[in-house]
Formats: structure tokens, sequence, C-alpha cells
């Protein structure tokens, strides 16, 4: 079965080899048969690499510890789901699946598009296929899933997969990220195949509009499923701790979301070419990036991964890319230039310049964060390191400058915004601002960031219905010809739910640790909480030590849930999880935590936070990501 | 044009004093536990990284929920151990020879500790298979 899988990499790395090859040369000089076999190569590494993984998955289901990677991600006693998301539950295999998903867009590229002799994707698939070589080549060499067994007998049953990952949730996120991460590889090869084939006006924007699109959709969705993931599973309250890792995946969202911006731009007023090839190059790194970070071992983690020589491999492919980019884009420049110059200050193009200004800043804060602890130690000699406080301290201010041109930029002018149009545009929702701004301040708000937040999320909410007023008012065909700009609005809607779900629930959060006996009550906030019961119960591979809590109205003791938080204990493996108990309410969540039992057995310990609309950044999310749909529906491709 | 250039300096020149700033007020030493055990100095705001020592460790949960345990460097069993207390909720995960990172204040001879964190454990390097 190893050998059989080694044999689908290595023809999967063959075949794409051989596609990259031929397809270059085949750009390069116009030869159709060329092309035609590097269309056929892409295809059939495709089909290898999805073998593989099906081989794969194979291997877990049916118990082959014959294969290390099964032994070390797996046991008889786990689910079957939990089996085959075990393939990616490790680096080996998690390289492997990153490695087939380019494998799949090539091919799918490939099946799409008639290469010849449109130069543009001629020279894209190839490129594209370099990306597979280099993880496929990485996988074969480097992190074989397909190793054998690593002793000289088979195990009767295998090391199991950490029961913190064997949730619904855990299932979806890795692969999410990294479909998101991968769908950014199609623009990306279509925009160096652009610079390759000197053909830099906006097609190349146009044909990848929809692919990134939905790269922005699927890893925005990952990224939120690991913070909810975080929040349901961990039990510490939050779903955000700028952990390395969660920064690793941020970073290419944060470039990504400025590129669907400033390529906006470029559409329309043909300028920031050079910007949006920079952009979209280093939206492409940074999924790179990220993987080096948090597999080299240079940056520690709560995600620990093995640190390997992994890291050295990714180094030196970041640098060939840096150089190769920087390169092609020197020998562009002159085609590069734009047609257009920044008018004004007070324009939409200003706005949406600033707006990516702004989230490269939060990507630098962020990386700088991430990258201190490498930095002091080279520089001062002594390693230190930077947490979550030093994120929101210089991330909120510029969230907060990020929520202020989401509602300028919407309403600004083209070009130059006059004085007049200014006034008579934002003087409403600036004035009504500040009155809700002061309305907090009465309502005993403290929290400084909080008033601005709501504030500033009011003052977009006017800019919006502002529009969309105006485009009922004018009997603009909203769903004919403008539906892009609204689903855009829609996106908005849902950061918008999104920040204040993020602010209730991060400046009014409450804790509380306490001890009930049975029968005891605590009264907190709205609720009521009577501990019930608790008893031991055992469960398949763990015991649990399960407690009862009713959760009530405080002002006329009706029940609102039964809360049941747990502790579980594997005896196997020697580990206790807790299970938290979670009432999620439209005001507020209520999540309980079971911290321990008395020597004598009669009093239980909890720790209780109250999460102010948390359930609003979940909403907000979806929101968010369905807009996105909407947008990527409404973008609909377009010949030049 | 020239006006953008400026307002963009302006919020480049934020966002260094912002980051400066924010980095000053925040950073934290990082450490491992034999140089603590080494040292006996009182330090403030470091992060230690390292294993839970194969020692006894007590976790009360009546009133506050007290952690203590002991902490040796990750790569040498019998480094000198350190003695953490950690005021919170012990984290899953939390075992004997498991990694874990604290950061918190170095006093009297004791790793007073503000935040504990666990590393998950599937995707370290797991242990070989042995005979049964």
């Amino acid at each position: 079965m190893n050998i059989l899988g080694n044999f689908f990499v290595a023809f999967a790395l063959l075949f794409s080899i051989l596609c990259s090859v031929l397809g270059f040369f085949g750009a390069a000089v116009q030869r159709q048969s060329f092309q035609e076999a590097a269309r056929r190569g892409a295809i059939t590494a495709g089909f290898f690499c999805i073998a593989a993984l099906v081989l794969l998955a194979y291997q877990f289901l049916t118990d082959d510890y014959q294969n290390h990677y099964v032994w070390q991600f797996s046991n008889r006693e786990m689910l079957p789901i939990y089996k085959i998301t075990a393939v990616w539950g490790g680096m080996n295999g998690s390289m492997l699946f990153w490695g087939s998903l380019l494998s799949i867009f090539s091919a799918a590229l490939a099946i799409k598009h008639n290469i010849f002799p449109n130069k543009l994707f001629s020279y894209a698939l190839p490129t594209q296929t370099l990306a597979q070589i280099f993880f496929l080549g990485t996988v074969f060499f480097l992190t074989n899933p397909f190793e054998w067994i690593k002793a000289d007998f088979i195990p009767p049953n295998g090391n199991g997969l950490n029961p913190l990952l064997q949730n619904p949730y855990m299932a979806v996120h890795p692969p999410m990220l990294y479909a998101g991460f991968t769908l950014f590889s199609v623009p990306f090869a279509f925009c160096i195949a652009a610079l390759l084939a000197n053909r830099l006006g906006n097609e190349w924007i146009y044909i990848t509009r929809r692919w990134s699109i939905a790269a922005w959709m699927v890893l925005s969705s990952g990224i939120v499923m690991g913070g909810f993931w975080a929040y349901i599973e961990l039990g510490w309250g939050g779903f955000w701790a700028w952990d390395p890792v969660e920064n690793a995946s941020f970073f290419p969202w944060l470039t990504g979301t400025a590129f669907l911006h400033s390529a906006l731009i470029q559409e329309r007023k043909g300028m920031l070419k050079t910007w949006n090839v920079v952009l979209l190059s280093l939206t492409y790194f940074l999924t790179i990036f990220g993987t080096f970070l948090t597999r080299s071992g240079i940056v520690q983690s709560v995600h620990a991964f093995a640190s390997t020589n992994v890291g050295g491999v990714f180094l030196g492919y970041l640098i060939v890319m840096f150089i190769g980019v920087s390169y092609l884009i020197w020998k562009r420049r002159l085609a590069l230039t734009s047609t257009r110059q920044l008018e004004s200050i007070f324009s939409r193009e200003s706005a949406f310049l600033l707006n990516n200004l702004i989230f490269l800043s939060i990507c630098f804060a962020t990386i700088w964060g991430v990258m201190f602890p490498v930095l002091s130690e080279a520089v001062t000699g002594s390693k230190q390191t930077v947490s979550a406080p030093f994120f929101n301290q210089v991330n909120i201010p510029l969230f907060m400058l990020m929520l202020f041109l989401m509602g300028t930029g919407t309403l600004i002018a083209w070009r130059k915004a006059s004085w007049h149009s200014l006034q008579r545009q934002f003087q409403t929702p600036f004035l009504l601002s500040f009155c809700i701004a002061g309305l907090l301040v009465w309502a005993g708000i403290t929290s400084f960031w909080a008033i601005v937040s709501y504030s500033l999320c009011f003052f977009v909410f006017l800019t919006i219905m502002g529009e969309l007023y105006r485009g009922i008012k004018t009997k603009q065909q909203i769903f004919k010809s403008h539906l892009r700009r609204y689903a855009g609005y829609l996106v908005h809607c849902g950061v918008l739910v999104m920040v204040i779900g993020i602010t209730a629930s991060m400046a009014h959060k409450v804790e509380k640790e306490f001890t009930l006996k049975r029968g005891e009550t605590l009264s907190i906030g709205r609720f009521n909480l009577l501990l019930q019961d608790f008893y031991q119960k055992p469960s398949g591979n763990f015991e649990a030590l399960v407690s009862q809590v009713a959760l009530l109205r405080a002002n006329d003791q009706t029940l609102v849930e039964t809360l049941k938080p747990e502790i579980r204990f594997y005896p196997q493996k020697n580990e206790t999880t807790s299970e938290v108990a979670l009432h999620v309410g439209l005001r507020e969540d209520v999540y309980l935590v079971l911290a321990g039992i008395s020597d004598d057995e009669t009093t239980v310990s909890f720790k209780l936070f109250i999460n102010p609309l948390q359930i609003w950044l979940w909403i907000g999310a979806i929101i968010m990501v369905l807009g996105g749909g909407l947008v990527l529906y409404s973008a609909k491709p377009k010949s030049h | 044009m020239k006006r953008f250039v400026f307002l963009a300096v302006f919020i480049l020149a934020l966002l260094l004093l912002l980051t400066f700033q924010a980095t000053k007020s925040s950073a934290n030493l990082v450490l491992i536990p034999s140089q603590l055990a080494a040292d006996h100095k009182n330090i403030q705001r470091i992060r230690v990284g390292g294993k839970v020592a194969d020692l006894p460790f007590s976790y009360e949960t009546e009133g506050s929920f007290v952690l203590k345990f002991f902490l040796r460097d990750r790569d040498n069993p019998t480094s000198a151990a350190v003695p953490v207390v950690y005021q919170g909720l012990k984290p899953d995960m939390f075992a004997v020879d498991r990694d874990v990172i604290v950061d918190g204040d170095f006093k009297d001879g004791t790793l007073q500790a503000t935040n504990l964190l666990t590393q998950c454990p599937s995707k370290y390097e797991p242990p070989q298979p042995k005979k049964e």
C-alpha cells in the first residue's frame, strides 16, 4: 500500500514537472502540441493526487498500521469520520493535501480553458503547476505520509488523534484554510502569466475575479471556524488569542482583502497596476510564509508542529519566488504604469488606497508581533515576546480607522469630491454618530474603544442605508446592473455585525470563579445558576465527571437551559479535557466550565463567562460570507 | 497627490509609534526554567517555555483556583525544576511531561504565572510505537 502511495505521489510530481516544462516552452514558442501535452499533464497529475489522497484515507479507514503516519494519528476507537480528517491531522498528510489542492485547481484550469492561442492561459497553467511541484516534491522527499512503520513489528493499535481535534468544526477548519490559501494561487498564476506574456491590462484581473473572491470567502470561513472551534472547545471563554498560527492565517486574509478592493480601482480607473501585482504576490507569499513560520519551529506557538528541515525548504522557495517576481515586475515596469493619477485626497480612490494602507499596516504590525522573538534575539541577544495585549493595542485603533474608511469610501465621490458634496453626504451621519457616542457614555459604558467602535459601526450603517435609500429612490435596477455594489454593502454589513459582536464580547465580558454544593444557587447578571446534581459517568474511552446546572432567568426563575459541563479523563492517554457547557443567546452567551470537585466530593467549582452579543460575531460572519457569495455571483466573467 | 503622500506618511508614523509603544509596554523576556533556577533574581514580565516536571502537582478548586506544579527544561529531564503557581482554570491537556508556556513574574524563587498555555500535542512528534 505504501509503495502504491509513493507511486501516486511520484507520478503526480512527474506529470506536474512535465506540465510546467512543456507548458512554459509551448507558451514561449507558441506551439499548440506542447501546450496540449501540458494540459494533459496537469489533468493526469490531478488524478494521481486524488488517488494518493483516497489511498491514504483508505489506509486510515482500514487501520493500516504498516503506515507510520496512519499509526501516529489514528486508533481503532476513533469514529470513521475522524479517521478521514486525520489525513490532514499531521504535517505529512497536510502537505500532501495542500499539494493535491493545487493539482486539482491546475487540472480544473486545464479542463476548463482552451489554452491555445491565448498567451495568458498558456503561461498561467505552467506557473500554477510550479507551486504544486514544490509541495509534491517536499512531500515525496521530505514529509512523506506513505512511510513504513518505524518499528520492527506492526502495532496492534494506533497512537490516536488528539481528542480536541475530534470535533466537527476542527474537521472542517484546516481543509477550509488550505483551500483558501491554495485558491489564491490561481490569481497569482495569472498575475505572473500577465507579467510573462506582457498582457498588463485588466484582463488577468477579470479572468481571476471569481477565483479571488472564492479564495477570500473560503479563507474567511476557515478563519472564523477556527475561532468558533476555539470558543466552544478550549474553555478559556475567548475565540482569538493572536497566536502565531492564527496570525499566519490572518496575514494573507488582510492582504487578500486589500487586493479585492484595489483590484476594483484598477478595473474602473486603470490605476494601481503595479500595486495590484505586488499585493497579490504578497498575498501568495504570505500563504507560504505562514506555513513556513508555523512548521519551521522558529516561532513558539500553542499549535506545536514538529520542527523539521521543512523550514529551510520553504524559506528557499520564498526567496526564489521573491527574486523571480521582483525581477519580472522590474522588467515590465513601463507596461505597469497607470493611465491615471490620483487627483484629490478627498476621493474614493484615495479612500481605497488608504484602506489598503491600513490593511497592510495591520498586517505589518501582526507580522512584527509574531516575528518579535526572532528579531529581538537577533538584535539584542535576548529573546523577547509579545502577546495579546500588544496586538490589541496596535490593531484596535487601526481597525477603527478602517471602519471609518468603510463609511466614507462608500459615499465619497470618485476623482475629486467637492467640499459641498462632502458636507451634504457626511454631515448627518457624523452628527448622529456623535449623538450615539454621547448616549453610550450616558448609558454607562466606560470603555473608550467600545464607544468608538459602536459609534463608527452606526456611522457606517447610516452611510450604507443612505446609499440604499438613494438607490431605491432613483429606481436603480439593483439586481440587474448594480448587484456587485450592493452585494459589497451586504459584506460590509456583515462586517459591522461582527465588529459589534467582537466589541461587546470583549469589552463587556464578565468572568467569575465560584463553588457550589448541590442545591445552591449563584446570582449573576440576568441569571441564576442552580447546581442540581453532579455525578461520575464512564463512557467509551473516557470517564466523565458531569455536573447539571439549571440556568434560570433571575426575575421570574424560568428555566432557560440545563447546562451540563463535564470533565473527561482519558485513561489511555492520561489526559483530561473539559467539555464546556454553552448557552447561546441573542443578548449574551453563558459559558460554563466545570473546574473540579472538592476532596470530600460535596462541592464543585466552576468558571463562568458571560459574553454579551457573542452570537452576532458568528451571524455577522455568515452574512459577510453570503454577501461574498453574492459578489461572486455578480462577477460574471467579462472579456476585455 | 502631495497631500495624499503626507497623509500616508502620517498614518505610517502613527503605526510605527503605536507599534513601538505597544512593544515597549508589553514585551516579555523569554527564558527557560534552568535559567531561572540558576539566577534566583526577581524578574518581572517573563515568558517561560518548558515541560511539566514529573513531580507532584496540586490543583485547588475551592475558593479561587490555584494550580501549583514544577517546570523543567524541555530537552533536559534532569534540569532544575522551578516551582510555578498559577491562579486560574487548569487548561485542557495539562499533564506531566506536556509542553507548556507560562507568562508571569519570577518572585522569591517561584514563578507567579498570569497566563498558562499547554501546547497541542497531536502535531508534535509523537512517541514511536513500543512493544506492549
